[in-house]
């Protein structure tokens, strides 16, 4: 067992959610590269699948895809330097199963991928999609899809945020299972939100529904489903999100049919699109669903992701040199954020009122959350009156900035390492001869000449051990072996 | 021979490492547990205290830091 | 009418009268006081409906369902909480329109940057009533400077704490005592009262002679051409975003006492009562829930002769001067109250300017001698007094009591609390001098300072001088103690308050940066300081050398600025030994007077001399205005009054303030020991006026100095020089003065300035002749 100092848990289990995807790749085509290559490949047979891949793929990726398709060879002669960038993305394209690579070093598409790729070209995005358009009647129509839509994301986050009971039974236990799973919320009779969950609440939207729906597919690898079968209505939904862009779209006057012969697991994708808010489903036995403007976040992928700059002029909260809060906002959501490191104390319809106190921050920090987040939190959301008058950085006071960090650092006045301390050596050479194998293989924690102790870290023991059984060995000693306490 | 002890290596600043003494010499956590004083910045001590140390320390860290919020 | 003996108390001591049970210097209790304030001043909104509250899943106070927003609430500025809170947008448009009325009816709680936070109390209504404002045009105001309705708790509040105050008035006219009132249902009731028909000189109820009623011009106040828009009292509705139904009021509530129209209508009421019945009067009225307003006419004073003085004409008064003033003079008459104006913002002037506008005898009680001659020079910078006018009693310059002729001409006789209030034996001509000023009808009692008295002592200075009209002067109304109610109705009610971050921005007080600077302590210093007693602990935090090396450096790095440094120390053996060390010159308790003046004439005028430390004394002594920077290296305790002073010595505006900080507050505490936690208490006060504590735990540049005690042997040496020290040398310093009971008291012991000798610096120590005059008595001197 390790122990750590109280400070954040840079021993956590490995969150495997990226928040930040490799370069030049995104989370989707990050999350393609880890399936089964047999499933891939499957992928790549689709073409509503090709397509989509195709739209994820980062620019100079999609130039080498078309040179291949149409060229069939890329690159062209020997005249185009082959710059790091370039590389970086044909290699991101053999990852995927896309292109091949001969011995001979040349590049080749895949004829899967070729062939669906061009079918679906052919056809156009529009019409790739399985999916079929009905219009509406009265009946189905559907009130305020936009609404409801925005109310159903806005709880998910807002379970995460807040876990009261009130909360918790708003969402589903997929929902649950996806942030456990993900490592967004720990505990088990009383969830509780970590740092990696609050992480998630400090992204755009478009990363956070990004990340969220990577983390479904995940649970559904894990469930063993199909995940072809899954990802396949899922891309085919998501193209729709055209016709979202269209001016003059109307939610309530387009739907789709849902079709009956789906399995089972992709009836709960639906479903679970509808939690979402990305589609919006009015009854059951209606059978269609409606897209909402939701399903725009999910049409291209994160890197693009340009909403950032609303956020600037949106921020809603004052934090004043007192320490005082003033939360201009009556979002569940905001104020759920707000009350994990603030202690609230007025709540009025148009504006909540608070107080950072080092109790109220240090009940974050122990959640896991870091300084530096609140603070970008703080700096982030801060209202135009505060940025107007004190600038991007110092909207949040420096004193108030500067306190928030020195309570994280009382956490960490000592660091505290589980350990081996060897002393009584029974000779110089000894002493040394462990110093240097110790730094050698980096298990060294602290060594003293004049006291002769030596400390190597938990792991490091055994490999002392060893050390000692093979020196012993070496010079033939017929000492004892060390003791351990 | 040489002996092997199993432990927790501690590092703080100095004034801190003083407050560890003084913890350990007035048995506040009701027993010793520094094994070797180290340097300046440097304790090994036993490990199963230390449940017990980081809760003496938060709760001495917090009589020092009294909340001063005037409250409503 | 011949001037009674002392047996006649004073007059407009609205709430005096149960000092007559507590004079014989039997322990008064706050039972005392409480008998004589108004039923409905206990009440409080805060913890009426705290059982009810509704509470969000958050845990605050949900007050959504009994605040309903206005359709156009984000045009007013402010929102009113059934707890009586309010908070206040001060970047709105219609700032302005409500930040004097929120002064005017309720405590401010906490005003930074932009939102501001109000409390209303019972006090506060007084207050508000006391300065003209009607119950119905404060409910009606507030109401339209409000984003929501007015709660309806809220609306009871204002209602119980102010429709029975300002109704009657109780006014010395032509040395005569006149019940005075408008609300003739009020005067019936009274009238009614057997215990006030006893009081009555003369039967009938007369409505008020035609040409006694207040016609008069409205007292003018002279003011410097400000143009910054800071402080400009109009408020504009330049772009017309100001509510119609606001700004319409605005106009009302900020004129001075105009009486409502309707009101103004109504006869003036009014019957004559017996001179030696005001006690009882009050007191009565108090019990039946009407108490009196007490106002000096001075105007019509034939009594009382003049003093003849005006405020020189090259004197202006600031904005918020003249505004404080206006709301004491606000119907011609004098207002007894308090002004809080920051330190360093020119309380004196106001005082000197209430004098020369009542132009009656003036008694002025300062806290100590130092600042009874600093209030005597600002009477002659800023007035035409003349020097046989001012007169003096303190221990140390006791000016003749006029005689003779002079005999009844009126003076402005400047004292201290502690020379009045003292009850022991006299010598012959300080007896002369107390007989003098007990006799006096005095016009204004000027009060400076008023807050840092302690509650026993005021009452007893009340008992003795008898006066019309008493002005309370102080930077906070915060006690330590929270006697505040008390004290406060023993006054009067608040007139006017300052905003301190205002001040700023217009530059009438410095721009202070205040800082709090950690000094990690050194292991054997903090070894010890575990194993201590919390007298020596504190001895063992100040004395840390690294708080000392801190203090170098800081220093050093203002004088190459050419600032003017104050070291502060509460701790006379660190403030020796740190000044000894640094060759600086310093002054405590025991420095004698002469001593003192060189020292900071030095400080003033000569370029060489840019450091000197000082102990507690000057906090209540000096007041120099070339000072700049700060540095606090003892001052346990949580007072946030003291802290405020410390700070007021920084905040004389400098003549070039510039948008930059001009004054620097360092606040030296040693990291992990008790006074981090004295230090956040001590701010709260000034955090909640605006001003933001940098915590500083690092030092650019501090490795390059050359600074003493760098090697692990001079830091023991000074550690075992400190254990060494006695118990009396670790404890605070005692300042020596009389006390109300007469002992005089001393801090050193004859054993420790021998410890003490040094030599370097010695020229600027206070010799030992100081030893004949000790007592070696250690009795605490508690605030």
């Amino acid at each position: 067992m390790s122990v750590s100092s109280s400070s954040a848990p840079s021993e956590a289990p490995a969150n495997t959610t990226g928040v930040c995807s490799s370069r030049h790749s995104c989370l989707f085509l990050d999350f393609l590269m880890t399936i089964k290559p047999k499933d891939r490949q499957r992928m790549l047979q689709k073409p509503s699948c090709s397509f989509f891949i195709y739209r994820m793929l980062p620019a100079i990726a999609q130039q080498v895809t078309i040179q291949l398709i149409w060229k069939g060879s890329f690159p062209k002669a020997d005249d185009v330097e082959l710059t790091k960038s370039i590389e970086e993305q044909v290699e991101l394209l053999l990852k995927l199963g896309i292109a091949h690579k001969a011995t001979d070093g040349k590049l080749t598409i895949d004829n899967d991928y070729k062939r669906s790729y061009m079918y679906a070209a052919m056809l156009g995005a529009a019409s790739i999609s399985s999916l079929v358009l009905e219009t509406n009647n009265e009946k189905r129509r559907g009130k305020d899809v936009e609404k409801k839509a925005v109310e159903r994301w806005d709880c998910i986050l807002r379970y995460l945020a807040l876990p009261s009971e009130e909360n918790t039974e708003a969402v589903s236990d997929t929902t649950k299972d996806l942030f456990r799973k993900a490592n967004f919320t720990s505990g088990e009779s009383r969830i509780e939100i970590t740092t990696f969950g609050f992480q998630f609440l400090l992204l755009s939207p478009v990363k956070q529904m990004w990340t969220y729906v990577i983390e479904y597919l995940k649970l559904e690898i894990s469930k063993g489903n199909d995940i072809v079968e899954v990802i396949e209505p899922l891309i085919q939904i998501v193209l729709l999100a055209n016709r979202v862009k269209v001016a003059g779209f109307k939610a309530e006057k387009e739907c789709y049919q849902i079709d009956e012969q789906w399995t089972q697991p992709q009836h709960d994708l639906l479903n679970h699109l509808r939690e979402l808010g990305v589609i919006f489903i009015r009854k059951r036995k209606d059978g269609v669903f409606f897209l909402t403007q939701l399903l725009t976040h999910l049409a291209t992928n994160e890197t693009i992701d340009d909403t950032s700059s609303e956020k600037a002029s949106n921020g809603k909260v004052i934090v004043e040199t007192n320490f005082r809060v003033y939360a201009y906002t009556s979002s569940l959501l905001q104020l759920a954020i707000i009350a994990l490191f603030t202690e609230m104390t007025y709540r009025f319809a148009d504006m909540s009122v608070g107080m950072i106190t080092r109790e109220s921050v240090r009940g974050a920090l122990q959640h896991g959350i870091t300084a530096a987040q609140i603070i970008s939190f703080l700096r982030a959301n801060a209202h135009p009156q505060c940025v107007a008058t004190s600038g991007p950085v110092n909207c949040l006071p420096i004193t108030v900035a500067d306190q928030i960090r020195l309570w994280e650092d009382e956490r960490r006045r000592m660091d505290l390492k589980d350990a081996y301390i060897y002393s009584h050596f029974e000779s110089d050479d000894e002493y040394h001869g462990v110093v240097r194998y110790a730094q050698e293989r980096g298990i060294l924690l602290w060594a003293n000449p004049q006291q002769k102790l030596v400390i190597v870290n938990e792991e490091g023991h055994e490999a002392v051990r060893q050390w000692y059984k093979r020196s012993k060995g070496a010079s033939g000693d017929s000492g004892a072996g060390t003791s351990s306490a | 021979m040489v002996n092997v002890k199993k432990g927790v290596l501690v590092t703080s600043d100095p004034a801190f490492r003083q407050l560890l003494f003084h913890l350990d010499e007035s048995r506040q956590l009701g027993s010793k547990f520094i094994v070797r004083e180290l340097d300046d910045t440097h304790l090994f001590i036993e490990k199963d205290i230390v449940p017990m140390l980081e809760s003496k320390v938060e709760q001495i860290m917090e009589n020092m830091n009294p909340e001063t919020n005037d409250n409503k | 009418m011949a001037t009674k003996e002392r047996k006649r108390r004073g007059k407009w001591d609205t709430f005096k009268s149960e000092d007559n049970a507590s004079s014989s210097g039997a322990g008064s209790s706050d039972k005392d006081t409480a008998a004589a304030v108004p039923k409905a001043a206990s009440h409080n909104l805060s913890g009426e409906n705290s059982s009810s509250v509704m509470v969000d899943e958050f845990g605050a106070k949900d007050y959504r369902k009994d605040m309903p927003l206005k359709a156009d609430f984000s045009a007013r500025p402010l929102w009113v909480a059934p707890d009586g809170h309010i908070f206040l947008e001060s970047f709105s448009t219609v700032y302005k329109h409500a930040r004097d009325f929120l002064i005017a009816i309720s405590e401010p709680v906490c005003r930074p940057q932009h939102i501001h936070e109000y409390q209303l109390t019972a006090y506060s209504l007084y207050a508000a009533v006391s300065v003209g404002l009607q119950t119905k045009d404060i409910i009606e105001y507030l109401e339209r400077l409000s984003k929501s309705q007015l709660p309806k708790g809220v609306i009871t509040f204002i209602q119980m704490c102010t429709v029975s105050y300002g109704k009657v008035k109780l006014v010395l006219k032509h040395n005569r005592y006149f019940v005075e009132s408008r609300h003739s249902d009020v005067m019936q009731k009274l009238l009614k009262d057997t215990v006030i028909q006893s009081c009555i000189l003369d039967d009938r109820v007369q409505p008020a002679q035609q040409t006694d009623l207040p016609a008069q011009e409205k007292i003018k106040f002279s003011h410097g051409n400000e143009n910054d828009g800071a402080d400009k009292d109009g408020a504009d509705n330049a772009d017309g975003k100001v509510p119609a139904d606001i700004d319409e009021f605005f106009g009302k509530m900020d004129g001075d006492d105009e009486e409502d129209a309707e009101i103004r209508n109504l006869q003036l009421l009014t019957f004559e009562i017996k001179q030696e019945t005001i006690e009882t009067v009050q007191r009565r009225c108090i019990e039946l829930e009407y108490p009196l307003l007490a106002e000096y006419d001075f105007r019509n004073d034939t009594m009382n002769p003049n003093l003849g003085i005006d405020l020189k004409p090259s004197t202006t008064l600031r904005p918020y001067q003249e505004k404080s003033l206006r709301k004491m003079f606000g119907n011609s008459r004098a207002r007894s109250g308090v002004i809080v104006l920051p330190c360093g913002a020119g309380k004196t002037l106001v005082g000197v300017t209430a004098v020369t506008t009542v132009n009656k005898r003036c008694l002025v009680l300062a806290n100590s001698n130092v600042s009874v001659e600093q209030w005597r020079a600002q009477f002659k910078l800023w007035s035409t007094i003349q020097d046989k006018q001012l007169v003096r009693f303190t221990r140390e310059a006791k000016d003749p009591a006029p005689s003779g002729a002079d005999a009844t001409k009126p003076v402005v006789c400047i004292s201290t609390y502690s020379m009045v209030a003292y009850s022991g034996r006299r010598t012959l001509q300080a007896e002369e001098a107390m007989k003098f000023i007990e006799k006096q009808e005095w016009g204004l009692l000027l009060l400076d300072e008023v807050h840092t008295i302690p509650a026993k002592m005021f009452r007893r200075v009340l008992t003795i001088v008898q006066a019309h009209c008493k002005l309370g002067l102080t930077a906070t109304l915060v006690r330590e103690d929270d006697k505040i109610t008390d004290l406060n109705f023993l006054i009067g009610p608040k007139i006017y308050e300052a905003n301190w971050m205002e001040l700023q921005k217009a530059g009438h007080i410095a721009k202070v940066q205040c800082a709090e600077v950690w000094c990690p302590m050194t292991s054997a210093f903090y070894s010890y300081y575990l194993r201590s007693q919390i007298a020596r602990k504190l001895l063992l935090a100040v004395m840390n050398p690294n708080k000392f090396r801190i203090c170098q450096f800081l220093i050093k790095f203002h004088e190459r600025r050419n600032d003017k440094i104050i070291v502060f120390s509460d701790n006379v053996f660190a403030l020796k030994r740190y000044a000894i060390e640094m060759q600086k010159p310093f002054l405590y308790g025991e420095t004698s007077q002469n001593e003192r003046m060189k020292i900071l004439q030095n400080f003033q005028y000569n370029p060489r001399v840019n450091t000197i430390f000082v102990s507690k004394v000057a906090d209540t002594s000096f007041d120099l205005p070339e000072a700049n920077v700060l540095i606090q290296i003892s001052a346990h305790g949580g007072s946030r009054r003291q802290e405020a002073q410390r700070l007021g010595r920084i905040l004389r505006a400098k003549k070039h303030s510039t948008d930059q900080f001009n004054a620097f507050f360092y606040s030296l505490v040693s990291q992990d020991t008790v006074e981090m936690g004295y230090s956040r208490k001590r701010q709260r006060f000034l955090v909640n006026q605006g001003y933001a504590y940098k915590v500083v735990n690092r030092l650019p540049g501090m490795e390059q100095e050359d600074l003493k005690l760098s090697t692990k042997e001079s830091q023991l040496q000074l550690l075992s020089q400190v254990l060494a020290t006695s118990d009396a040398d670790a404890e605070e310093e005692d300042i020596k003065e009389e006390l109300a009971d007469g002992t005089i008291r001393v801090a050193r012991r004859e054993a420790t300035m021998a410890s003490m000798s040094g030599g370097q610096g010695a020229q600027y120590h206070a010799k030992a002749k100081a030893i004949a005059e000790r007592h070696p008595l250690f009795k605490r001197f508690r605030q």
